[in-house]
């Protein structure tokens, strides 16, 4: 077991001489990937036009009429008016529209209040297009009541979030753990496979070591990269305006889910590693895993919008449970216990399985 | 005699292909031991079965008194290994490369450091310490490949072609070196290799192997004398021409020419230089017109061409094109 720990501690200190010596392009391929796309995806949603939302209106007076005018010529929003209360929150809960405004009998009155019930789990329903209602609202000398309202619970996403759900920092949540998986991916298996395409794989072999500490610092070496990376693409997103709910311990937790994406897709590049011979077919390969699994686990949209044959493959994507978890500790204000447990305890068994699988086909395959 | 390494019967199969056909040899302590042969011949294969990277499908390997299928880890502690495709690695410094190496082979840190120079003045990169290995020239690059396989000081140096692909002055150099090592510090060493020259200036004993078999074993001289006490006669010449010298040529020195593309080649015994000119004189007599018609004495190309029907010098360079395809597949 020391001996394990030596060797592999030796080993690692040569993954790190060489990526301390390549830090440049290895910071830039990092920065790359999360910059373009919370730069780009994260501020598309900036200029909201024509958020749908629903109007019920109980004053039908003159004033209440040009508040709805008013509202509407910024086209900021597009109006639907509903007669039935009811009827404009079941439109908002099967997502047809991202807010309800109810206007009271007494609108225009001093002390009236304007009612508007949110989807917050509504990527549209954007911190932006919000305050531009409520200053509109304002504007006519009556007060705002929010009320958030509740999706209908699917198996896949959760998202009655406490916060205001900006796009951004759902995005960010997202891109965070790709991020990490890229990181071990491009790292771990990858180098593993250079090392035997040039031969230094074999030096290692002939050396009196414990083999295992070969894949070892490989996955240690994928999850200094998946770390690194998943932190500096948190950095960008705060940097554009993404934020954290749930403070300093958020970030612990954030880290504990890169670490854990670190180590399962490390562990699956390891077993790539000792499957493939050729580098175009790792990569090929590893792209066709890693996208989709990305794009099915919601780090773009809510999984809830994916269509019904897909949200299985979600369902059974550990990707899933770490942007879900990453999300919730960004989002909420609060962390769920039970949510995080659950969470953690599916990547943690994704982790320990391909970590065994990969340790069982590094042995057979290269050592 | 106390032995080094020895090899009994050792076989190994991949399928139906034979890589190594029933080897057996003793190689000495502190001896030059040189395997010689072609690309494909089973030299590596041999190589790779002493450091226990390959299982041998049967026989058996006794390293230093060391069963290779019981003490694989000891017997790793004992060998220092140039392989053939590793160089160094490049993206490390020198000192980096040693200190990598040395703690892989449980070295204490502070020996490290001071066997590390004392091994990089040796093989003449003291000053180079610091530099990334990547950026050294390829003979230095193999003299770092030596000091790094010294660092844990073994009892035996193996080297798989460290040659290959080197000019000749660095070449040259890297000979030194080794003759050096092997003198200085007692070693065995066990180099492989496809050049002639290199087997015939280093190795005190040559095992030329093809096609996984030992063909022959024996000193540089011994070979060479197996041949032939006398010279060899090499004759080319265009194809109708030389069909007919090589009949002359049998019938004067009594043996059957070896035939290699437009030349061939016959041993001569006793006085070669009258030999040869009462054979040039004979051919003119018949009007055979020959390209050239030379002597000289036998090398270890000799011996090959005569043990396997094909020269070295032919495999060598045909299989030119091949490695540089199998290079490019990287």
């Amino acid at each position: 077991m020391m001996g394990l720990a030596r060797d592999t501690y030796a080993l690692y200190v040569r993954e790190m001489l060489i990526f301390k010596k390549n830090i440049k392009t290895s910071i830039a391929r990092s920065l790359i990937f999360p910059l373009v796309l919370i730069l780009l995806l994260g501020n598309m949603g900036t200029n909201v036009l024509n958020l749908p939302i629903a109007i019920v209106n109980y004053n039908n007076g003159a004033l209440a009429n040009s508040f709805i005018n008013k509202l509407e010529a910024g086209r900021v929003v597009s109006v639907v008016s509903v007669t039935n209360q009811q009827n404009a929150i079941s439109m908002l809960q099967n997502g047809e529209v991202a807010v309800v405004l109810v206007i009271p009998p007494n609108f225009g009155a001093a002390g009236a209040n304007v009612y508007m019930y949110v989807d917050s789990s509504s990527p549209l329903a954007s911190s932006e297009a919000l305050s531009y209602i409520a200053q509109q609202v304002q504007s006519f000398g009556a007060s705002l009541v929010r009320y958030k309202v509740l999706s209908p619970l699917s198996l896949t996403a959760n998202y009655a979030y406490g916060a205001s759900a900006s796009y951004k920092t759902f995005l960010v949540a997202g891109i965070v753990i790709m991020v990490a998986a890229f990181g071990a991916m491009w790292s771990g298996g990858m180098t593993l496979l250079m090392d035997r395409q040039l031969g230094n794989l074999k030096a290692f072999l002939a050396a009196p070591i414990n083999k295992s500490s070969i894949m070892l610092s490989k996955l240690l070496y994928g999850l200094t990269q998946s770390i690194l990376s998943g932190i500096l693409a948190l950095v960008i997103g705060m940097l554009d305006g993404a934020t954290i709910a749930s403070g300093f311990m958020g970030i612990l937790g954030i880290i504990f889910f890169m670490f854990l994406s670190g180590l399962g897709f490390g562990a699956l590049t390891i077993i790539l590693a000792a499957r493939i011979n050729k580098m175009e077919v790792y990569s090929l390969i590893g792209m066709a895993i890693t996208l989709p699994l990305w794009f099915l686990s919601g780090a773009f949209l809510p999984t809830s919008t994916l269509p019904n044959y897909m949200q299985p493959f979600s369902i059974y994507n550990p990707m899933t449970y770490a942007v879900n978890a990453v999300r919730d500790i960004m989002l909420k204000g609060y962390i769920s216990m039970q949510a995080f447990l659950f969470d953690s305890l599916v990547m943690a068994s994704f982790a320990i399985v391909a970590f065994i699988i990969g340790v069982v086909m590094f042995k057979n395959k290269i050592g | 005699m106390e032995y080094s390494i020895i090899i009994e019967n050792l076989v190994k199969k991949f399928g139906d292909f034979t890589a190594v056909n029933n080897i057996s040899l003793k190689i000495e302590k502190g001896e030059f031991f040189g395997f010689l042969g072609p690309n494909g011949a089973g030299k590596t294969t041999t190589i790779n079965i002493i450091m226990g990277l390959l299982d041998p499908t049967s026989g058996r390997v006794i390293v230093e008194g060391m069963n290779i299928s019981k003490d694989i880890e000891k017997i790793r502690q004992i060998i220092g290994l140039v392989t053939q495709e590793t160089i160094v690695e490049p993206e490390l410094t020198v000192m980096d490369n040693l200190r990598l190496f040395g703690r892989l082979y449980h070295v204490p840190e502070d020996e490290i450091e001071r066997r590390g120079m004392a091994l990089l003045k040796m093989v003449g990169l003291e000053n180079f310490s610091n530099t990334y290995a990547g950026v050294l020239s390829g003979g230095m690059q193999r003299r770092l490949a030596v000091a790094k396989a010294l660092i844990h000081n073994p009892r035996i140096l193996v080297l798989d072609e460290p040659t290959t692909g080197l000019d000749v002055q660095n070449r040259t150099n890297f000979w030194s070196l080794l003759e050096k090592v092997n003198k200085e510090k007692g070693l065995t060493i066990l180099l492989t290799t496809q050049y002639l020259e290199e087997a015939d200036r280093l190795c005190q004993r040559i095992a030329i192997i093809d096609h996984g078999k030992i063909v022959a074993l024996g000193t540089p001289s011994e070979l060479k004398k197996s041949i032939s006490k006398g010279s060899i006669l090499e004759v080319s010449a265009e194809k109708d021409a030389l069909a007919r010298a090589a009949e002359i040529a049998k019938r004067f020195f009594k043996q059957e020419p070896k035939i290699q593309g437009d030349r061939f080649s016959v041993a001569i015994e006793g006085d070669g230089i009258e030999a040869m000119n009462k054979y040039i004189k004979e051919l003119e007599a018949k009007k055979v017109n020959t390209i050239s018609v030379s002597m000289h004495q036998p090398t270890l190309d000799d011996v090959f061409l005569k043990l396997t029907g094909s020269s070295l010098r032919d495999t060598v360079s045909s299989q030119v094109p091949s490695r540089m395809a199998l290079m490019r597949r990287r």
